[in-house]
């Protein structure tokens, strides 16, 4: 009895957590794979793993620990799927298109982030959205500060011509 | 150039554009999974335990039956190389290595454990039953890692981040900083836990991969994901001695099993701890 009220408690914990974390993780993963099916996966592999983790994390930040589980399963899956993976001039269909500008934005961002490569996109993350300084970007991804730092120079020229290319097809 | 701070632009490209509708996360099925893994990690602890306590058992019956006979004089066979008459099986398959590795590891008395947690981290500790105690390296600083009571502390300079940033280190102003989130520091805390470090989380029974000798000593590597080895000895008692992944710079030795180990010291006072404000 005691132990399934618990259990109950927690997992009860759990969801409340997840529905909170549920947006900052998507735009995270959108962000890792430039692909909305792969990123809404890496958020539930990330969420299904926190939660079978979640007594362990007592006193941890889970947030943290998902957004770590989700930097390393997308690197699993980077590193299964490369062989398959095929470079194209031509940028797949994002989704259904419409006039509204948050599509058409949306849109922009997504074609962006298809123009980097998965390493490139994953210094991005960590130094855009989590803040990362070099040093703790190379330390979590496991690669020289050098590196990190070079990847985020093209990482950048690429979105910086992306966004002025977009913002050049908005005013047209 | 690359500061974030001069690069605004992208910044708030990467941060602020519209997700649109975020997908149906169906939380049934996260927790129905997440539970199910729960689960099998609940039930491996349990096999473990007994396997261990089965392993102790044996051993006891064995000494018994040995002070039983000590009334009569014997071959010295305790120093005999020898196997013993009734060998224990050994294990065959990737599963029954691992689960007798975590065993020995489970019912050893201490080990020596040098592992690199990432780029410029590592971790040299002699882990026990009860703790462990050593020192954590980072960019050429030293910092003391000390665990007991449940707990897991440490002092110097040395940084971690995301999970422990410089500037909580130096908010601790020299106390010892309670480590809170950590996994590969936790991985080191007691033997027990250890015995449950050597395959990530998740990933089923390992395979049975190449041979190899580690100080003279043969042993076999499981191979549970495509870029993780963990090699164990092929005979009795079966220890773990290495665990390597790629291509992340990430490897642990354990060496020195059963050597003698020092006290650990009792935990620090409240008054000398120092608890890391951390997460988002």
């Amino acid at each position: 009895m005691g132990a399934s009220r618990a259990a109950a408690d927690t997992e009860a914990e759990f969801r409340l957590f997840a529905i909170g974390q549920q947006r900052t993780l998507y735009r995270a993963a959108l962000v890792l794979t430039a692909d909305p099916g792969a990123a809404e996966d890496l958020v539930q592999t990330a969420l299904m793993r926190t939660y079978a983790a979640w007594d362990r994390l007592r006193g941890e930040a889970p947030a943290a620990y998902a957004r770590r589980v989700m930097t390393n399963a997308n690197i699993d899956r980077w590193r299964r799927d490369r062989g398959r993976e095929q470079l194209t001039d031509e940028v797949p269909e994002i989704e259904s298109r419409d006039e509204s500008a948050d599509v058409a934005s949306r849109d922009a961002v997504l074609r962006a982030l298809v123009d980097l490569s998965p390493q490139e996109r994953r210094v991005v993350m960590l130094r855009f959205l989590e803040d990362f300084s070099e040093a703790e970007t190379a330390r979590t991804l496991g690669i020289p500060a050098g590196t990190v730092k070079s990847v985020t120079h093209r990482a950048v020229a690429k979105l910086r011509a992306s966004i002025h290319m977009s913002a050049g097809e908005v005013a047209t | 150039m690359n500061d974030p701070s001069d690069c605004s632009d992208v910044k708030s490209f990467v941060q602020e554009f519209d997700l649109g509708p975020v997908p149906f996360l169906d939380l049934d099925e996260v927790v129905r999974r997440g539970g199910r893994q729960r689960q099998v990690r609940r039930a491996e602890r349990w096999a473990a335990v007994a396997a261990a306590a089965a392993l102790v058992a044996g051993v006891v019956v064995g000494v018994a039956h040995v002070s039983g006979r000590s009334t009569t004089h014997q071959p010295a066979a305790s120093i005999s190389p020898t196997p013993t008459p009734t060998p224990t099986p050994s294990p065959s398959t990737g599963g029954q290595r691992l689960l007798t590795a975590r065993s020995a590891t489970i019912s050893a008395t201490s080990v020596h454990v040098k592992e690199l947690l990432g780029v410029g981290l590592s971790l040299d500790v002699i882990v026990t039953a009860n703790g462990a105690q050593g020192t954590l390296l980072g960019q050429g600083k030293t910092s003391v890692f000390l665990s007991v009571g449940d707990q897991i502390y440490i002092k110097g300079p040395v940084s971690m981040p995301p999970f422990l940033p410089d500037s909580q280190v130096a908010a601790a102003h020299g106390k010892w900083i309670l480590v809170t989130s950590i996994g590969s520091l936790f991985d080191v805390h007691t033997l027990y836990r250890l015995g449950w470090s050597f395959t990530p989380y998740g990933i089923p029974d390992p395979t049975l991969g190449s041979t190899r000798d580690i100080d003279e000593i043969p042993t076999i590597g499981l191979v549970t994901q495509q870029n993780f080895r963990l090699y164990v000895g092929v005979n009795p008692p079966y220890r773990p001695y290495l665990v390597e992944t790629t291509p992340y710079p990430t490897y642990a030795t354990y060496t020195d099993w059963n050597a003698p180990t020092s006290p650990l010291p009792p935990p620090p006072s409240p008054n000398d701890v120092y608890v890391p404000v951390l997460g988002p």
